[in-house]
C-alpha cells in the first residue's frame, strides 16, 4: 500500500512536470501579429490598439519613444482618428480587424493588397465597389459566390475590380 | 611419532595437548616427540602464553540493555529521516494520506501554472503590453479598413452595418 502511494506520488509530480508549460514561456509573448494568444473580453478579441490603450500615459510614451518622430507622430494620429470615431464605428473597424487577422497569413497579405488597390481607384469606382461590398454583406458564403460569378457583376465591374471585390469580400461577416 | 606439523591437523594436536585434553598415549607420544622437534616445542610453548594470558583478562560487562539498544540502532537505521518526522506527526491512519495530499498539490500546481488566471484589464495591462511594431501595423491595417468606407457614417447610422 505503501508502495503504491509512494508511487501515485511520483507519478503526479512526473505528470505536473509534463504540464506545467516553461516559465520562460509564460513571459511576454512574441512579437508575431496573430499569434499572440490573447485574453477574451466579452467575447471579442483584445487588439494591439486596444493594449496599447489601456497602457499607462507612462508606459505609452516610452513605447512610443522607441520609434523615430515621424513614425510616433504618425501613430499618435491615428489613435486620435480612433478615438474621434462613435463606439459603433469602431466596434465594426475592430471587428473588420480582426476579422483580416482571423485569415491565414496569405490571404490577409491578398486583402492588405486589395484594400491598396482600392485606395488607388477613382472615387466613384471606390463606391460602386463599397456599394457591391454592402450588398454582399448580408448574404451567405454560397450566395456571395453565385453573385460574384453572375454576368451582372463580370459586367459592372473590370477584372481587376472584380479581384478587389473578391478578395475584399473576406472582410465581410460570416453569416 | 611424526611430526604433527607436518600432518595436515597436527596443529590441533598441539593445541589439544597443551589444553590437556588428549588421551594419556596421544599426550605421550606428543612429549616424546617434542623431545627431539623444536618446532613443536616453541608451538607448545607460544599456545601455554595465549592460553596463560586468557586465563587473566576478564571481558567488559555488557549491559542489560545493550540488545534493545542494539536493535533499536538498527531499526532507525533502517527509517529514514522523513519517514520518522512524518510517523512523528501523522497518526497511522492518516499516514497513506500523505502522498495523495503531495499528489494533489504538485497536480494543482501544475493546472494553475498551465491556465494562469485571467489578467485584470484595469490591473495589469503592462503584462499585456503589446510590442510598439504590432500597434503600428495594427494602426495601418484599421486606416486602410476605414478608408475602405464599410463603417456606417456618423450621420447615417441606419445604413446597414459591416
Amino acid at each position: 500500500m505503501h508502495f503504491r502511494l509512494s508511487g501515485l506520488f511520483w507519478a503526479a509530480i512526473v505528470l505536473s512536470a509534463s504540464l506545467a508549460p516553461p516559465m520562460a514561456a509564460q513571459g511576454r509573448h512574441g512579437a508575431g501579429m496573430g499569434r499572440r494568444p490573447r485574453a477574451e473580453r466579452s467575447g471579442a478579441r483584445n487588439t494591439p490598439i486596444e493594449d496599447f490603450e489601456r497602457m499607462s500615459p507612462d508606459e505609452q510614451k516610452k513605447a512610443l519613444a522607441k520609434l523615430p518622430p515621424e513614425r510616433r507622430q504618425k501613430i499618435e494620429e491615428q489613435l486620435q482618428t480612433l478615438k474621434n470615431l462613435t463606439p459603433e464605428q469602431r466596434s465594426n473597424l475592430m471587428q473588420q480587424y480582426n476579422r483580416l487577422n482571423e485569415l491565414p497569413p496569405g490571404r490577409q497579405e491578398a486583402v492588405r493588397n486589395a484594400l491598396k488597390k482600392f485606395g488607388n481607384q477613382a472615387p466613384e469606382r471606390q463606391q460602386a465597389m463599397r456599394d457591391e461590398l454592402r450588398a454582399l454583406a448580408p448574404m451567405t458564403p454560397e450566395e456571395r459566390q453565385t453573385r460574384m460569378g453572375s454576368p451582372e457583376f463580370r459586367n459592372n465591374y473590370n477584372h481587376n475590380e472584380q479581384q478587389i471585390i473578391k478578395d475584399m469580400s473576406d472582410l465581410l461577416p460570416r453569416n | 611419532m611424526q611430526c604433527p606439523l607436518r600432518s595436515k591437523d597436527g596443529q590441533e594436536i598441539l593445541i589439544a595437548y597443551v589444553a590437556g585434553t588428549l588421551s594419556p598415549e596421544v599426550a605421550f607420544a606428543v612429549e616424546q616427540h617434542m623431545t627431539l622437534c623444536s618446532a613443536c616445542c616453541a608451538l607448545a610453548e607460544r599456545q601455554r602464553e595465549l592460553w596463560a594470558a586468557l586465563d587473566v583478562w576478564s571481558s567488559t560487562p555488557v549491559p542489560p540493555d545493550f540488545n534493545d539498544r542494539l536493535y533499536a540502532r538498527i531499526a532507525a537505521e533502517k527509517n529514514p529521516w522523513w519517514r520518522q518526522w512524518t510517523q512523528a506527526r501523522w497518526p497511522g491512519a492518516w499516514r497513506p494520506a500523505l502522498p495523495v495530499a503531495f499528489a494533489c498539490a504538485a497536480l494543482l500546481t501544475a493546472f494553475l501554472l498551465k491556465e494562469p488566471p485571467a489578467q485584470n484589464d484595469a490591473t495589469s495591462p503592462a503584462l499585456e503590453a503589446p510590442q510598439i511594431e504590432q500597434v503600428e501595423r495594427a494602426l495601418d491595417d484599421v486606416e486602410m479598413l476605414k478608408q475602405l468606407g464599410l463603417t456606417p457614417a456618423r450621420a447615417n447610422s441606419s445604413r446597414e452595418e459591416i
